[in-house]
């Protein structure tokens, strides 16, 4: 999909569900891997351009590795608080609680969407449901299902 | 209760005076002693007790070598036997013993009869207190070493499970694939993706080998070594880690590089997980007493005297313990709500001086 403007875009989800934050990870190139937040709406601070994700680390790089949807609805009571460096956005970004969902591309996934909030109990299943309808399909040049060939 | 008397009294108070483990000592205002107990007999070395039983010597002082103060650990400065206003129910001192050299007890000295000015000095042997604490602390210790070393495998291990072995996995699967395909296009694209996770691999095992021995420590010293770690600190942590080094040569003994690097590592390190801030200052110096380090943040701060432990409650003692090889000397200071000072002071022999020593003696 050409012209598509991802910043518009962020804001309009972050909109539509009500949401305080909503950051999109993306991978920089094919062959030379590096994911990072590229796209913020409703953020704190630019901290978040600090970062370099990790596969595997922080809330971007685990549903980056594992490929499936991640929801904590409430940080402080939930196992990742005791270990909260590990989750700087988290920190940074005064997050209370959040979903993330993985973008896909050729079966791969390529980029992640985080959608926030600094109210704990706030993001829910119910926004998970919320979301998956308004985005539909693709969300841009990516799937927001893994395509099976 | 049976009604005593005083007769009873004075037999029960005769046989705990000859029996009492305690050591007791009766003495004057001027600070002679006028009794002792057989438990005291038993302390004192022979040659004192019995100049002291002749009248030689009967000065407590012939075998008392100092108390333990608030400022120091043996002293003599405003001593028990001097200060009777001081309060004096339990205190430290420290004897010369029969057999034992210098041993510490815990003792009460008081008056007993104001106008007599008769004062009584009760002394309990702490030894096998302080070898069962000692012993004790140990043990907590080592289970504490055991555990962060089982902790330090564990987490290697499973980097090694979730991202070596993981990314291997799915390229070994592309491999399969690569195999049946025969459209240019899509061998190409396979391809691609196959060149994308052995480059994420790479990355991985980079970091895992260097958080483990940073190799630019070795080979090109500790403002490199610390350099690449910060900027590893700033992608992974997102804080800013300002230094400022004004190192005057490039190295120094490894066993000093190591202790600096671990040290601020460990300081640097703890100020990102619990200071609250995203900015740290660290400090590089060197002057004629040594090489100096101070690793600093504004933050939350805590309670120096009751750190409430947060982590494995290793670092700050670990810490320590890296300074005190080296010969270093460690200070924390820290302030609820206004930061922490990691401040690390070591005397240093240049590599260059030391190759000249090595010469001198070969």
């Amino acid at each position: 999909m050409p012209n598509f403007n991802y910043q518009v875009e962020v804001d309009q989800v972050r909109n539509y569900l009500n949401a305080d934050l909503v950051l999109l990870a993306m991978t920089s190139s094919e062959t030379n891997f590096e994911l990072r937040w590229h796209y913020a709406s409703g953020n704190k601070n630019n901290k978040y351009k600090r970062f370099v994700l990790k596969s595997g680390k922080g809330i971007a790089g685990q549903v980056f590795k594992v490929g499936k949807p991640m929801i904590i609805e409430n940080i402080v009571e939930s196992e990742i608080n005791q270990r909260l460096y590990e989750y700087p956005i988290v920190l940074f970004e005064d997050i209370k609680s959040f979903l993330a969902i993985p973008l896909w591309k050729n079966s791969r996934v390529k980029a992640v969407l985080l959608v926030a909030s600094r109210e704990k109990n706030d993001i829910t299943n119910q926004t998970f449901k919320e979301l998956m309808g308004y985005l539909g399909k693709c969300f841009g040049s990516f799937d927001t299902q893994e395509m099976m060939v | 209760m049976i009604q005593m008397t005083n007769e009873q009294m004075m037999s029960f108070l005769m046989k705990m005076y000859k029996n009492s483990s305690e050591a007791i000592f009766f003495l004057d205002d001027q600070n002679q002693i006028l009794a002792l107990n057989p438990s005291a007999e038993n302390i004192i070395d022979p040659s004192v007790l019995e100049s002291i039983k002749g009248g030689g010597i009967s000065s407590v002082c012939s075998f008392c070598r100092g108390y333990s103060s608030e400022e120091q650990e043996i002293t003599c400065t405003e001593c028990y036997l001097q200060e009777p206003s001081k309060d004096f129910s339990s205190f430290q001192v420290y004897l010369e013993t029969k057999n034992r050299g210098i041993v510490p007890y815990a003792a009460t000295y008081h008056s007993v009869d104001e106008n007599d000015k008769v004062f009584v000095f009760m002394l309990r042997d702490l030894t096998t207190q302080y070898k069962t604490q000692e012993s004790l602390y140990k043990n907590q210790l080592t289970k504490k070493t055991i555990q962060a070393q089982e902790n330090e495998r564990k987490r290697i291990s499973r980097e090694l499970h979730d991202s070596v072995v993981q990314e291997l996995v799915s390229m070994l699967v592309d491999m399969r694939v690569l195999k049946y395909m025969d459209n240019k296009d899509s061998i190409v694209e396979q391809v691609k993706q196959s060149e994308e996770s052995l480059n994420r691999l790479l990355e991985d095992v980079r970091d895992l080998s260097v958080f483990l021995r940073p190799a630019s420590l070795d080979d090109l010293g500790l403002e490199a070594a610390f350099r690449t770690h910060f900027k590893w600190l700033e992608n992974n942590y997102g804080v800013q880690v300002n230094m400022q080094s004004t190192l005057n040569q490039n190295r120094y003994s490894p066993d000093i590089e190591t202790a600096v690097y671990r040290i601020c590592q460990e300081a640097v390190l703890n100020a990102t997980k619990y200071s609250g801030t995203d900015q740290i200052h660290v400090l590089l110096s060197e002057n004629s007493e040594g090489l100096e380090l101070i690793v600093r943040d504004h933050g939350k701060g805590f309670n120096v005297n009751s750190p409430e432990v947060i982590g494995t409650g290793l670092g700050l003692g670990g810490m320590e313990e890296r300074a005190e090889i080296v010969g270093g000397n460690l200070k924390v200071y820290s302030v609820p709500n206004e930061g922490t000072t990691i401040y690390f002071k070591v005397p240093v022999v240049s590599r260059v001086e030391e190759e000249v020593h090595e010469n001198n003696h070969s």
